[in-house]
């Protein structure tokens, strides 16, 4: 962290600096709206008419109703809450089994390494979208159940650069001296080989959260994970979607998915920066190449 | 180390000492995908309590993977024959468990390198501690204390426990990898060319270092280098291995003085000494381990060689309890005899193994 912190001092206003700073900052607000959410709503955002249908946003409906009377700045509010919960735990089982996995693999290599090499890689053949699918229509829906739904698609993306970049720390001359010296298996994957290896992980972790809040919102428009009432700006846009080419008025009610979209890509958009900004800090050589 | 110094003048050889540990017609045979490679056979060595032991020979003779099977730090698909008795146990067929806690611990091992053998990352305080804690239970506080006193015990100030590997020279980083080897006074030090990346003043530290630990706790030492210098300067015995085989062993002064086998008289003429005009080599290359010859696979560089040699590895010979070798046609006394090919400063080298 100290290090982080002293490379972003000296690169403050170059790009990568930059792109730290604004995707921090978005990412921060996301994160502020979504612990004071309950101070910042105006309205229970599961409370079916606080307002009339369809009203236009004003000065008491920020963000205008949706047909059913939501109050939609209260929904977008809550819907922030829902995916940071979400992309935070998706992200967190994610690493929890791929990183674990991709060092023992790596490290031990031989016939678990194979085999868990092809399930990896059969796994990330898939497309996304639709390994998230399957997953949420075994599980059926819940804040949990969208969660594993959308790590599962991210496991073996932290799989393979662990294990990746344990092939090459492995070979490292320190970690035979640390064998001489009578350290176990464990010990060298924990000690010596995780913290040469887990500098890769802050940047996928934040490229893949953009990426997993895509794929949540994919998943609740098509109407699994995660369902009524619950808030969430994937809903919203489906619900809309569905008003819409029913009843054709479409030009006038414009905030019902425009908002809850903007939601989606601005977080997107943070996350994003953070990544690549990271990824240009702690990746010197990369960094070397772009210049 | 460009001079010889006088050998044999170290702490007597005691042949009757401790044997502390054994080796027994070993073989380390390397499997790859095409072929194998017999990077060391029929190796018969005795290392006793308390000596320095050095096993010579140039690159790719074998002698790198000796040390490394001793620890059985090899690949997992390396077939090994033979026996390394420890202890009373053999190194080789123990499990891997019970292997694990005699390296580090019993048997030490310090390499060529030390400025890539530190994890960059780990202060040398935690290089200490875990090592300490993979072998002992033991508390942060008692493992500082312990780690303190070893970096003193090699020249280093127990103030930089908290540096990191960057911060240190080569020199101080080898002192804190014999430390680190050192912190449970092994029985025996396996020096992998431990002083050959470093500049001749602190290789000659280190070696005064490596003397002195080894009287102060009783170590045996086994030093594994090509480099004649470094041997004569610290050696009891040793042992030059060729093509995988020890070809010829005795003490320091026997090895030197009264070397019977060709190679090791052309090893020794081709020593640079201080104030010599011409520059001597052995011609032709090291043997290719992959495909070994059925006779001495030093016949083809030997220039005493007669048909015979190509018949077998020949019988070991003895001159003295001491002191054997392995060859059909050995030269005479004296040092220099032969062996060695002679070549005027301005005629430069033709593909010979040179000299380091």
């Amino acid at each position: 962290m100290r290090r982080i912190w002293a490379r972003l001092k000296g690169e403050l206003f170059t790009i990568s600096g930059l792109r730290i700073v604004i995707g921090l900052i978005i990412v921060l607000f996301y994160l502020l709206v979504a612990v004071l959410a309950p101070a910042l709503s105006p309205f229970d955002p599961e409370k079916l008419g606080v307002g009339e249908m369809l009203q236009t946003p004003d000065s008491t409906y920020h963000f205008g109703t949706t047909y059913l009377g939501y109050d939609l700045y209260s929904r977008t509010i809550y819907g922030t809450r829902t995916a940071l919960e979400i992309v935070l735990m998706a992200t967190l089982i994610a690493v929890l089994i791929g990183v674990p996995l991709g060092l023992v693999s790596g490290y031990l290599g031989g016939w678990l390494d194979r085999i868990l090499v092809l399930v990896m890689d059969s796994v990330y053949s898939f497309p996304d979208l639709i390994l998230a699918i399957v997953i949420a229509a075994v599980l059926g829906s819940g804040l949990l159940n969208a969660a594993v739904a959308v790590s599962v698609v991210y496991i073996p993306q932290y799989f393979r650069v662990t294990r990746n970049h344990t092939l090459s720390v492995r070979e490292e001359t320190f970690v035979e001296a640390a064998r001489a010296l009578g350290a176990s298996k464990l010990d060298i994957i924990r000690r010596y080989i995780f913290p040469n290896v887990s500098q890769s992980i802050p940047v996928i972790l934040t490229v893949n959260s953009a990426d997993a809040i895509l794929t949540l919102a994919g998943l609740s428009f098509l109407g699994f994970g995660i369902t009524p009432p619950k808030p969430f700006w994937g809903l919203d846009i489906s619900e809309a979607w569905r008003y819409m080419t029913m009843t054709k008025d479409y030009p006038q009610i414009w905030w019902w998915t425009a908002i809850p979209g903007f939601a989606i890509v601005i977080l997107i958009v943070g996350f994003t920066l953070l990544g690549e900004g990271l990824n240009d800090i702690l990746n010197p050589q990369l960094r070397e190449s772009q210049r | 180390m460009n001079t010889l110094m006088a050998p044999g003048t170290n702490s007597a050889a005691t042949p009757d000492a401790e044997v502390v540990l054994s080796i027994r017609g070993l073989n380390t045979y390397y499997h790859t995908k095409r072929r194998m490679v017999k990077a060391c056979q029929s190796v018969n060595l005795d290392l006793r309590k308390g000596e320095v032991f050095s096993l010579v020979g140039e690159s790719a003779c074998g002698k790198s993977t000796l040390g490394m099977t001793l620890m059985n730090l090899l690949p997992d698909r390396t077939e090994l024959g033979g026996e390394v008795v420890f202890e009373g146990r053999n190194l080789l067929t123990l499990a891997s468990e019970e292997l694990r806690q005699i390296r580090g611990k019993k048997i030490a091992l310090i390499f060529q390198d030390p400025m890539t053998r530190m994890d960059p990352l780990m202060t040398v305080e935690e290089h200490f501690s875990e090592t300490l804690k993979s072998h002992e239970d033991i508390e942060r506080k008692e493992a500082r204390r312990r780690a303190a006193v070893a970096l003193d015990a090699v020249g280093v100030p127990p103030s930089r426990l908290r540096d990191y590997p960057h911060q240190f020279s080569g020199g101080m980083r080898q002192r804190i990898m014999i430390a680190l080897a050192l912190v449970f006074h092994p029985a025996l030090l396996i020096a992998d060319e431990a002083t050959t990346s470093l500049d001749v003043v602190v290789q000659a530290q280190i070696l005064r270092l490596l003397r002195q630990l080894k009287d102060r706790y009783g170590l045996t030492i086994l030093n594994i280098t090509h480099d004649l210098g470094v041997v004569a300067e610290i050696s009891d015995r040793v042992a030059v291995m060729y093509g995988g085989r020890v070809v010829e062993q005795g003490t320091a002064e026997e090895v030197f003085h009264r070397a019977a086998h060709p190679y090791t008289k052309g090893l020794l003429s081709s020593v640079i000494h201080m104030g010599s005009t011409s520059l001597s080599w052995i011609d032709g290359m090291p043997p290719d381990l992959g495909h070994p010859l059925p006779g001495c696979p030093y016949t083809p560089r030997c220039d005493r060689r007669v048909p015979v040699c190509d018949g077998g590895f020949p019988d070991e010979r003895e001159l003295s309890p001491t002191h054997r070798f392995c060859c059909v046609n050995p030269s005479g006394e004296g040092p220099g005899a032969s062996g060695g090919r002679e070549a005027r400063p301005g005629e430069g080298r033709r593909g010979g193994a040179s000299p380091r």
